[in-house]
């Protein structure tokens, strides 16, 4: 009989084959999904599993169960707990359940010359307050209003991890060394954009402020690397970076903006020994060759690109993931759902180098999806052998 | 990092000259933690 422990070492061997370029046994499994997926697929109510940590937890142990992965494919979430507490205008809960990420900008660019200077004291006097309401207000209320933040995130985080760490020890997925892993993270030009100047108005930078927008990037490189560094940097753990603007910019403005300080930031990462994951969100069909200059092993996950191309380019150096459409799971039969996972396997497993995951992190759970992520799951499990 | 909202260890021990050395000789990694705990929160709110 193969235990929770067996597992956890096979799991353990194919990864570190996949992470050090060799061919492992099989394709690895990377399932990723957010909690409303899990809570969803599970039959339970989206409102009030997201404010409960047991439901939550049965939620995803139900899907766990269902859904052969071999890394844990459950506790990815934006919280809604800190972000209720401090009156968000980054992230709100829409009318049907999920946390939803408005155009909105922290920072007008009268603020650019002091941010260069100093970003962390302008995020905490600035950008916070007009990003967070329950953070302008008078000294008192601001410091309960922070505190009760801080509570609230460090409070689901807990939740969350132990989650992740129940669901570990039950199923044997694989297990990083302690420390080795640090989250998720953004390159500098998404960081800017995502809060503090907002989509439009990075873009509108590239164009009225380049010298500004440039610099900006520099000055927050170092408070990236600094939160993004884990306690005990390991190749087998993971620090993932989830990328924005790329596919919304020209190729001229990538360059000069984007992909300096996205690489030297990468570059840091692998230097001090950790795992490093990216996800080219978008189309990243423009820029195969500058990820062809990022590092050995460096995970790419790909939403859409051409496969052939993007494994011809990258997948003998870097290790490529994604391109599956996750929302073929929705509307197709389980025939052409695994008949999809077989063509792309031909074109991107031969000669390792190749995880499966889709090409996006699944959010909601309708149609055929239940079902043909099962089948689609057992299928790679039994098929995938190298 | 440099910043008056960020403590290092020699900002904590010049704001803590009146503590027994021996509670300072012991209390670092504790109070290191909490300026960087806060510093990842801040972070994080804006990721």
């Amino acid at each position: 009989m193969t235990t929770p422990k067996m597992l956890q070492q096979e799991r353990y061997e194919l990864f570190d084959d996949l992470f050090t370029g060799k061919i492992p046994k099989r394709v690895p499994l990377g399932h990723y999904v957010f909690n409303p997926f899990a809570i969803q697929f599970a039959g339970y109510d989206l409102f009030k599993t997201q404010w409960d940590d047991q439901l939550l937890a049965e939620a995803c142990d139900i899907f766990c169960e269902q859904v052969f992965s071999d890394i844990v494919p459950v506790g990815s979430v934006v919280m809604p707990y800190p972000y209720q507490v401090l009156q968000a205008r980054s992230y709100k809960m829409s009318e049907v359940g999920f946390m939803q990420h408005p155009d909105v900008a922290g920072m007008q660019p009268d603020l650019y010359d002091a941010f260069i200077k100093d970003p962390y004291t302008v995020i905490l006097e600035n950008i916070l307050p007009t990003l967070f309401p329950a953070l302008d207000a008078d000294p008192v209320t601001k410091s309960l209003n922070m505190a009760k933040g801080m509570l609230a995130w460090q409070q689901q985080a807990t939740a969350v991890r132990k989650i992740q760490a129940d669901v570990t020890e039950k199923y044997g997925y694989m297990k990083a060394p302690a420390g080795a892993d640090a989250g998720g993270i953004k390159c500098p030009l998404d960081f800017i954009a995502d809060f503090i100047r907002g989509f439009t108005g990075v873009l509108n930078d590239c164009k009225r402020y380049k010298t500004q927008l440039e610099e900006a990037c520099d000055a927050v490189l170092p408070l990236l690397i600094k939160r993004a560094t884990p306690t005990n940097p390991h190749y087998l753990g993971t620090t993932s970076i989830t990328t924005h603007m790329p596919g919304f910019m020209n190729t001229k403005d990538f360059e000069r903006f984007y992909f300096p300080t996205f690489k030297k930031m990468i570059d840091i990462f692998v230097e001090s020994g950790m795992g490093v994951r990216v996800f080219c969100e978008g189309d990243w069909s423009r820029y195969l060759d500058h990820l062809s200059e990022l590092p050995a092993n460096v995970r790419l996950r790909f939403e859409y690109a051409d496969p052939k191309t993007a494994k011809d380019k990258l997948g003998h150096k870097q290790i490529v993931s994604g391109f599956y459409p996750f929302s073929m799971l929705q509307i197709a039969t389980k025939d052409k759902v695994i008949d999809k996972a077989k063509e792309l396997l031909d074109i991107l497993a031969p000669g390792g180098h190749y995880y499966f995951e889709f090409d996006k992190s699944a959010i909601t759970c309708q149609g055929n999806t239940k079902g043909n992520m099962i089948a689609l799951s057992d299928y790679l499990r039994d098929n995938t052998n190298y | 990092m440099e910043n008056k909202y960020y403590k290092t260890w020699d900002d904590i021990l010049s704001e803590n000259s009146d503590t027994p050395q021996e509670n300072k000789d012991v209390m670092q990694k504790k109070m290191v933690a909490c300026e960087d705990a806060i510093f990842n929160y801040v972070i994080n709110l804006l990721l």
